[in-house]
C-alpha cells in the first residue's frame, strides 16, 4: 500500500531528525540545524502569502522582530513566565499583522511590495528609536531561555543549551509544516489559491477576499513571530536588527528558488542557500552573488523553483511508464 | 542522459563535501590533547568592517608567533603552543553564534577574541555552558556589566573620557554639544559624557542623536550647531564616520574644538579627510599615541612588517590580547579551570607581562588603559598638555 | 532654519533626479525597477574609477564616462534581463530585479573591496546665502540636478522620442499601429534612466560617501518620491521630491534626526493608503 508506506516513511523520518543529536555530538552541526529550522518557518510563512495567496510581502522580517522583542520584554520587563511569552509574541506579530492588512490590500502587485517593504523599516526604525521600551540599538542582553522541562531522567534539562534547544525548534518546526500543509490542501488553502489566480472572480463567487487575506496574513504573521521568539530565546541578545528587511527578503529568495507554493520548496531553498554556503565556508560576498545568479536563472528558466523541477520529472517519468 | 549524470555527480560532490567535513570536523576534538592551546578570533572579516577585522587578526597572528618563539605558554613543566585561528561572523549575531559553535566543534578554543561588540554580545551567556574565556574588543558597558566571570574587556572603555574632557575644560571651553548615532556605544557614550561634562562644571547646550544607517551627516550637524556649542563631542564613531562627520561640521563653518571618542584613531580619517579639516581634532590617546620605549620600539616593528597599511592601536590591542591569556594561565597554573584563568589576570598582568606596555593592568574584568590627550597635529597623532 | 532648507534642497535635487530615472522606466514598463539604487550606486563608483584616471581637473569628463557606462548598462539589461521576463507576472520582474541588486553589489565589493571610499569634487570652498554657508559643490549638485530636471522635461514633452516614449507607455499596442517601435522606445528609456542613475551617482558621492550599500537609501527615497508624486509622472516626481526632502529636514529640525525615516516612509504608507496614485500619477 503506497499510501501507507509513504506516512511510514515520513515518520521514520522525523524520527531520525530527532535522534540527531543524540548520535551527532557536533555543537556546529546541531547550532545549524537550529538555525536552518528558525529561518525555514520564516520562508514558510512567507510562502503562505506569496506561494498560495498571491502576496508578495517583505515584512516577514518586521514581524520576526515584532516576536523576539515581544518574547524578550514581557519576560524581562513584565516578568511572565517564558512559555506564555513566547506565544504572546506570535499573537502580537499578528495582532499587528491586522493593521498592515487593513492598509495593504488594496493595493496590487508591487505597490503591495513596496509597501510592505515600507512597514517593516518602520518597524526597525521604531524599535530603534523607542528607546524606553525596547532599549533602542543597544538591544537586550540576556534573554532568558524558554524554561526547560523536567524530566525523570536527566533532572532540569535549560533550552539554554544547543542540543536541548534542536528538538523543541524541530517540534515546532513540525508543527508549523503541517499546519502549512493542512492549509494548502483544505477549502481554506483552496480559497486562498483562487484569490491569487483571481481575485474577481473569487469575490463574484461569494468569496470575501479581504477576509482570506487577512487571515493568511495572520498566520503567517504569527508563525514568524513565534520564530522570532525562538530566535531571541537561543541567541539571548537582540536588536533593532532583528527585524531587518533583509530577512525578509531572504525569505523571498528561498521560496522562490526552491519553489514557491510547494510545501518543501522554502525548505529546500532555506537549505540550499543559508545552510549548504554556511558548510562550505562560501565567502559572504561570493555568496550573495551567488543568490543574485540563482534568482535570475530560476526566474528565466525555472519559475517553479526547484520542487518545480523534481515535479516535472516525476510526471515525465510516470507519463513514459503509462506509455 | 548526459545531463542526468552531470546531476548526479553533482549532487554526489556536494555529498561528499558535506560528508568529509563532517568526518573532520568529529575527528579534531583530539587536538587539545597535543599540547596546544587553541585561540580564536571571531570578527568581521568581510563587510563594511573587514579592514579591521584584518588588523586584528594580523596582531593576534604576531603575538602567537611571539609567545611560540619563547616557547610558548607554561603550566608546570609542560609547555602549550598558542595556535590562532580566525573566523568571519560579518557583523551579525546570529553568525557570531553559528561560528562560536563551529570553533568550539572544531578547535575546543580555550578563549575566543571577539572583534566588535554585535559579535561578543550573545556569547557572553554561552561562555560557562560551553566552556571559554572571552575576550572582547567592544565598549559596551553591558559587555562586563552584569559582570561574568569569564569575560574579560580588552579595549577602551566608554567612560574613558575623562582626561580629554579636562583637557577640554582647560582650554577654556564650557558649553558642548553632543553627537551620537542610535546605535549602541554611541547613545551609551554620550550619556557619560554629558554625566562626566556636567561633574567638571561645564554645560551641554544641545544633543543630536540620528540613525546609525545614515551616510549624510549635515542635517544633524546643521540641528546640533544651531545651539551654539563652542566645541562638539561625539563618540562611537570609527575614522570613516568621523571623517565624513568632520568634514561636514567643518564645511559649515564651525571653527570649535572637535572630540571623537575611542573608535575613532585618527591615521585612517586623516586619510580620507585630508591633513587641513582634520587639524586639531582631539582623540581618546592611549600609552600607544603617548609613546615610552616599549611601544615605540613595537611601533617601528609594525611599520616594517606592514608598510603603508593605517594600523595602528586596533592592532596592538589584539597583539596584546594572548598575553593577556598568557600571564592568567601561567599565574593560574592550569588551563581548565578558566575562573581561576580569569581571576588570575587581576594579579598576574602588570608592565611586565605587557610587551607593549599598553595592557599593564586588570580590575573587575576591565584592561584599565592609561589615557592621555591627543590632537591630530599636521596629519600626526600627538600627545597634548 | 535657512540652513536646513539649503541641505534639504541639495539632497532632494538627487533623490528627485534618482525617482527621474526610475519613474521612465516604469511609466513604460508597469514595474518599479528595483535594482536602480544599485544602478546610482555604480555610477559612483566608476565616478571614482574614472576620477582615479583621468584626475579631478577633467570632472566633466568624469561625468560623461559615468553617464554612458550607465546608459550601456541600462540597456544590457533590459535586453537580457527585462525584456525576456515582460510577459511574465510582474512578481517575476521584481524578483529578477532583487536579484540584480544581489548581483551588482556583490560584483562591486569583489572588484573595489568593502572600505568606505571618497569621491572627490573638484570645487572648493563656500559661500554664505541668506544665512546658511553652502558649498560650491552643493551649489553645483543643485544646479546639474535641476538643469538635467528640465531638460528630461523637454525631452520627454517637447521632442518627438519623447512622444514616441510616452505613447508605448500608454499603449503598447496603440504605439504599434502608428509605427512605433515599442522596443527600440523601451531600451531608450532604460538608456536614459542608466544616465540619469550615473549623475545622481557622482553627485551623490560627493555628499556621502562611495560603498556598496549606498543605493539602497536613496532607492527608497525614490520609491516615497514616486509613489507620492505619481509613478509615471514627471512633474510629480519633481513635486514629489521636494515634498519629501521638505518632510525630511522638518522631521529633523523639528524631532530628531532619527525620525526622518519614519516619516519619509510614513508619508509612503500614507499615500498609499488615501491616494494611491498620488499627486499626478494616471489612475489605476
Amino acid at each position: 500500500m503506497p499510501g501507507r508506506f509513504r506516512v511510514i516513511s515520513y515518520f521514520g523520518i522525523i524520527l531520525a531528525l530527532y535522534l540527531i543529536p543524540v548520535v551527532v555530538r557536533i555543537d556546529y552541526v546541531i547550532n545549524l540545524l537550529i538555525f536552518f529550522l528558525i529561518w525555514s518557518m520564516v520562508a514558510l510563512s512567507f510562502n503562505l502569502l506569496f506561494g498560495y495567496t498571491g502576496l508578495l510581502s517583505i515584512a516577514q522580517g518586521g514581524f520576526f522582530g515584532i516576536g523576539a522583542y515581544a518574547y524578550a520584554l514581557l519576560v524581562m520587563k513584565a516578568g511572565w513566565p517564558t512559555w506564555p511569552a513566547w506565544v504572546a509574541g506570535g499573537i502580537v506579530s499578528a495582532v499587528v499583522s491586522l493593521p498592515v492588512s487593513a492598509i495593504t490590500f488594496k493595493l496590487k502587485g508591487h505597490y503591495f511590495a513596496i509597501c510592505t517593504l515600507a512597514l517593516s523599516l518602520i518597524i526597525t526604525g521604531t524599535l530603534t528609536i523607542w528607546r524606553d521600551l525596547t532599549n533602542g540599538s543597544l538591544g537586550l542582553v540576556g534573554v532568558p531561555p524558554i524554561r526547560g522541562i523536567f524530566l525523570p531522567w536527566a533532572g532540569q534539562v535549560s533550552f539554554r543549551s544547543t542540543f536541548s534547544f534542536y528538538p523543541l525548534t524541530l517540534t515546532i518546526f513540525l508543527l508549523v509544516l503541517w499546519v502549512t500543509y493542512l492549509l494548502a490542501n483544505s477549502k481554506v488553502g483552496r480559497t486562498f489559491q483562487a484569490i491569487r489566480e483571481n481575485e474577481a472572480l473569487s469575490s463574484s463567487v461569494g468569496v470575501n477576499p479581504n477576509y482570506h487575506k487577512a487571515v493568511c496574513f495572520f498566520i503567517s504573521a504569527m508563525i514568524s513571530g513565534l520564530a522570532g521568539g525562538l530566535y531571541a530565546s537561543y541567541i539571548g541578545f537582540i536588536h533593532p536588527m532583528t527585524s531587518d528587511v533583509f530577512i525578509g527578503l531572504f525569505a523571498l529568495v528561498c521560496t522562490v528558488v526552491g519553489g514557491t507554493g510547494t510545501i518543501l520548496g522554502p525548505v529546500i531553498g532555506n537549505l540550499l542557500l543559508g545552510t549548504i554556503p554556511e558548510i562550505l565556508r562560501i565567502d559572504p560576498v561570493v555568496r550573495n552573488l551567488i543568490f543574485g545568479i540563482v534568482l535570475i536563472v530560476v526566474v528565466r528558466v525555472a519559475p517553479k523553483g526547484i520542487m518545480g523541477i523534481l515535479k516535472a520529472k516525476r510526471q515525465r517519468a510516470q507519463g513514459s511508464r503509462r506509455v | 542522459m548526459k545531463k542526468r549524470i552531470v546531476c548526479v555527480i553533482g549532487v554526489g560532490l556536494l555529498v561528499g563535501i558535506c560528508a568529509a567535513f563532517f568526518l573532520g570536523v568529529s575527528t579534531a576534538q583530539v587536538a587539545k590533547e597535543r599540547g596546544k592551546i587553541n585561540f580564536v578570533y571571531l570578527g568581521p572579516m568581510s563587510g563594511s568592517a573587514a579592514a579591521y577585522g584584518e588588523e586584528q587578526f594580523a596582531g593576534i597572528q604576531l603575538a602567537a608567533k611571539d609567545i611560540n618563539g619563547t616557547g610558548g605558554i607554561k603550566v608546570g613543566d609542560k609547555a602549550y603552543d598558542l595556535q590562532v585561528y580566525a573566523l568571519d561572523v560579518e557583523e551579525s549575531p546570529e553568525k557570531s553564534v553559528t561560528k562560536m559553535n563551529e570553533a568550539i566543534s572544531l578547535h575546543r578554543p580555550l578563549a575566543f577574541h571577539v572583534g566588535h561588540s554585535m559579535a561578543a554580545m550573545p556569547l557572553k551567556q554561552f561562555a560557562k555552558e560551553k566552556g571559554f574565556i572571552l575576550l572582547g574588543v567592544s565598549e559596551v558597558p553591558a559587555f562586563t556589566d552584569p559582570r561574568n566571570p569569564l569575560c574579560v574587556r580588552a579595549w577602551v572603555k566608554v567612560a574613558d573620557q575623562g582626561p580629554m574632557l579636562d583637557y577640554m575644560r582647560r582650554l577654556g571651553i564650557n558649553k558642548i554639544g553632543i553627537l551620537a548615532h542610535s546605535g549602541e556605544v554611541s547613545v551609551k557614550w554620550a550619556q557619560v559624557c554629558k554625566d562626566m561634562w556636567g561633574k567638571r562644571g561645564g554645560t551641554v547646550v544641545g544633543e543630536v542623536t540620528y540613525p546609525v544607517e545614515s551616510t549624510d551627516f549635515t542635517s544633524p550637524v546643521t540641528k546640533l550647531l544651531s545651539y551654539n556649542p563652542e566645541a562638539i563631542a561625539a563618540g562611537g564613531h570609527p575614522d570613516v564616520r568621523a571623517a565624513n562627520i568632520l568634514k561636514n561640521i567643518r564645511e559649515l563653518g564651525f571653527k570649535g574644538k572637535v572630540f571623537f571618542g575611542g573608535a575613532c584613531r585618527g591615521p585612517r580619517m586623516v586619510n580620507l579627510i585630508g591633513n587641513e579639516l582634520a587639524e586639531g581634532t582631539i582623540l581618546v590617546g592611549t600609552a600607544f599615541e603617548k609613546g615610552g620605549p616599549k611601544i615605540d620600539a613595537f611601533k617601528k616593528r609594525m611599520a616594517g612588517l606592514y608598510p603603508g597599511k593605517p594600523y595602528g592601536l586596533v592592532y596592538a590591542v589584539a597583539y596584546e590580547a594572548p598575553f593577556l591569556l598568557k600571564a592568567g594561565v601561567e599565574q593560574a597554573k592550569t588551563v581548565t579551570e578558566l575562573e581561576k584563568i580569569t581571576a588570575a589576570m587581576e594579579t598576574a598582568v602588570g608592565p611586565n607581562s605587557s610587551p607593549t606596555g599598553l595592557f599593564s593592568k586588570v580590575v573587575n574584568g576591565e584592561v584599565e588603559l592609561n589615557l592621555y590627550s591627543v590632537e591630530i597635529r599636521n596629519g600626526q597623532v600627538v600627545p597634548v598638555q | 532654519m535657512s540652513q536646513y532648507l539649503i541641505n534639504g534642497l541639495v539632497l532632494s535635487s538627487i533623490y528627485i533626479l534618482v525617482a527621474l530615472g526610475l519613474t521612465l522606466v516604469y511609466s513604460i514598463l508597469d514595474v518599479p525597477n528595483f535594482a536602480h539604487g544599485e544602478l546610482v550606486m555604480l555610477g559612483a563608483y566608476i565616478g571614482v574609477f574614472s576620477l582615479g584616471i583621468v584626475g579631478v581637473t577633467n570632472y566633466f569628463l568624469v561625468l560623461v564616462i559615468s553617464v554612458l557606462a550607465l546608459a550601456a548598462l541600462g540597456l544590457f539589461l533590459e535586453k537580457f534581463i527585462f525584456r525576456p521576463l515582460r510577459s511574465a507576472p510582474p512578481a517575476t520582474m521584481f524578483i529578477a530585479a532583487l536579484g540584480l541588486v544581489y548581483i551588482l553589489q556583490s560584483t562591486v565589493q569583489l572588484i573595489w573591496g568593502k572600505e568606505w571610499l571618497s569621491l572627490r569634487s573638484p570645487f572648493m570652498g563656500a559661500i554664505k546665502l541668506a544665512g546658511a554657508t553652502v558649498t560650491y559643490t552643493r551649489v553645483f549638485i543643485f544646479s546639474l540636478s535641476c538643469l538635467l530636471m528640465i531638460l528630461i522635461s523637454l525631452f520627454v514633452y517637447r521632442t518627438w522620442l519623447g512622444k514616441g516614449i510616452r505613447a508605448v507607455s500608454q499603449s503598447e499596442s496603440g504605439a504599434a499601429l502608428v509605427g512605433i517601435n515599442s522596443n527600440r522606445m523601451i531600451s531608450l528609456t532604460f538608456a536614459l534612466s542608466g544616465a540619469l542613475a550615473g549623475v545622481a551617482g557622482i553627485l551623490l558621492g560627493h555628499v556621502t560617501f562611495v560603498f556598496p550599500a549606498m543605493g539602497f537609501s536613496p532607492l527608497l527615497r525614490a520609491f516615497a518620491i514616486i509613489i507620492i508624486g505619481g509613478m509615471g509622472s514627471i512633474p510629480g516626481a519633481i513635486i514629489g521630491g521636494f515634498f519629501i526632502g521638505a518632510i525630511e529636514t522638518l522631521s529633523v529640525a523639528v524631532f530628531s534626526a532619527e525620525y526622518a525615516d519614519i516619516f519619509a516612509f510614513g508619508a509612503l504608507v500614507l499615500t498609499l493608503i488615501i491616494r494611491p496614485r498620488g499627486l499626478m500619477g494616471k489612475l489605476e
